[in-house]
């Protein structure tokens, strides 16, 4: 894999794990009947190890984070659950934006 | 409400590596100071006391926080109950909180806000979503006015369903350089556009609650960190998470750690000693 192609890989599996995200926070911020849904959304885009394995480190940290986040939910606890999601949400953004700068 | 619970499941689990790193990039012997809290009811079903809120500031060491009325569901007209509700949370712990009042412009507000400056409130919460107002309503052109006058400072909401924030308000900055006003939600949906706008007008802060790492970055990219604070607007948001998506932010930006304190305390502490 050539560099520049590395990192288009890497950013493009990021940033389409991080609409999921968008997805999944606007659903709980709105209430939505299908935010457990849209959570599931969001784990299954977080399977399976990252292109090249160079942002494994950081999915294992947003996996645990989402898969507690939508468990404080579904136990009624949104504003724990939020917080998790929200936190999941910037660690992925701010790696992003690093990745874009080399 | 919060419970013990809760509070425990802020911070352990898969958040303790972040509290972790929270923790350590606060600065020796900084007293965070939270510019945007809730104390109350809302519509929406959400509540805080001040006991909750208080027992939230402790299990994170924040020091002070701004609190001011949710939306709430059995405001009278003049929100005078609310603020009352405000008011008593903050005479049973007045080095905790300080006390911001919330008006609705569409109705008669001159004799709440005059009972409120009188009272002692320190400052002023307005939200144009929630009360279905522009910030160039001639009422609110009005309010701001007024809380210039009175060297009152103003926390507009300027975050979530906000579509109009920075074209409708220069005029009232331009006119009134005196007015001390903090951008709720630092403008997210025009924060740069915001940034380019107030830049010059230094009695302009940026709070930070709930707003995206991604859009904080780009604040901190875009404004000197002076004129940036911090907030978590408790109970929409949590201290933790909130105080990680500023730190994680400025972090990225490159914004160097002798600015933290500033955004962290000092910056809203100059105008609440």
């Amino acid at each position: 894999m050539k560099a520049g192609v590395d990192a288009a890989i890497r950013t493009a599996h990021l940033v389409r794990i991080d609409s999921y995200m968008d997805f999944a926070i606007l659903a709980m911020w709105t209430a939505s009947p299908r935010v457990d849904v849209m959570l599931g959304m969001v784990d299954a885009s977080l399977r399976g190890g990252s292109p090249g394995g160079k942002d494994d480190d950081l999915l294992e940290k947003l996996r645990a984070l989402v898969k507690e986040g939508r468990e404080y939910l579904a136990e009624g606890d949104f504003f724990v659950a939020m917080g998790r999601m929200r936190t999941a949400h910037d660690l992925l953004s701010l790696h992003v934006i690093r990745l874009s700068d080399g | 409400m919060q419970t013990a619970r809760d509070i425990e499941a802020l911070t352990g689990g898969a958040m303790a590596s972040v509290w972790s790193w929270v923790k350590e990039k606060i600065p020796a012997g900084v007293e965070v100071f939270d510019a945007h809290a809730h104390i109350g009811a809302d519509v929406d079903g959400r509540a805080m006391t001040a006991d909750g809120m208080r027992s939230l500031m402790d299990a994170a060491d924040v020091r002070k926080s701004i609190v001011f009325p949710l939306n709430d569901p059995n405001a009278r007209d003049d929100y005078s109950g609310p603020n009352d509700v405000v008011w008593n949370a903050y005479e049973e712990y007045p080095l905790s909180f300080v006390p911001f009042f919330r008006l609705n412009p569409h109705l008669d507000y001159d004799t709440e806000f005059g009972r409120c400056v009188e009272r002692g409130f320190m400052g002023l919460k307005l939200h144009p979503v929630s009360q279905e107002f522009e910030l160039d309503d001639s009422r609110v052109v009005r309010l701001l006015a007024m809380a210039a006058e009175a060297d009152l400072p103003v926390l507009i909401h300027a975050g979530f369903a906000m579509q109009r924030i920075v074209e409708p308000l220069l005029p009232t900055v331009e006119a009134h350089p005196e007015l001390r006003l903090i951008l709720g939600h630092a403008a997210m949906v025009e924060v740069l556009e915001a940034t380019r706008a107030f830049e010059d007008h230094l009695n302009v802060l940026f709070e930070t609650s709930v707003v995206q790492a991604k859009d904080l970055y780009e604040l901190c990219c875009s404004l000197d960190p002076s004129r940036i604070c911090f907030g978590s607007d408790i109970p929409y948001g949590d201290l933790p998470s909130t105080l990680h998506s500023i730190l994680a932010a400025a972090d990225a930006a490159g914004v160097p750690d002798e600015a933290l304190p500033g955004i962290l305390s000092e910056n809203i502490r100059r105008w609440f000693p």
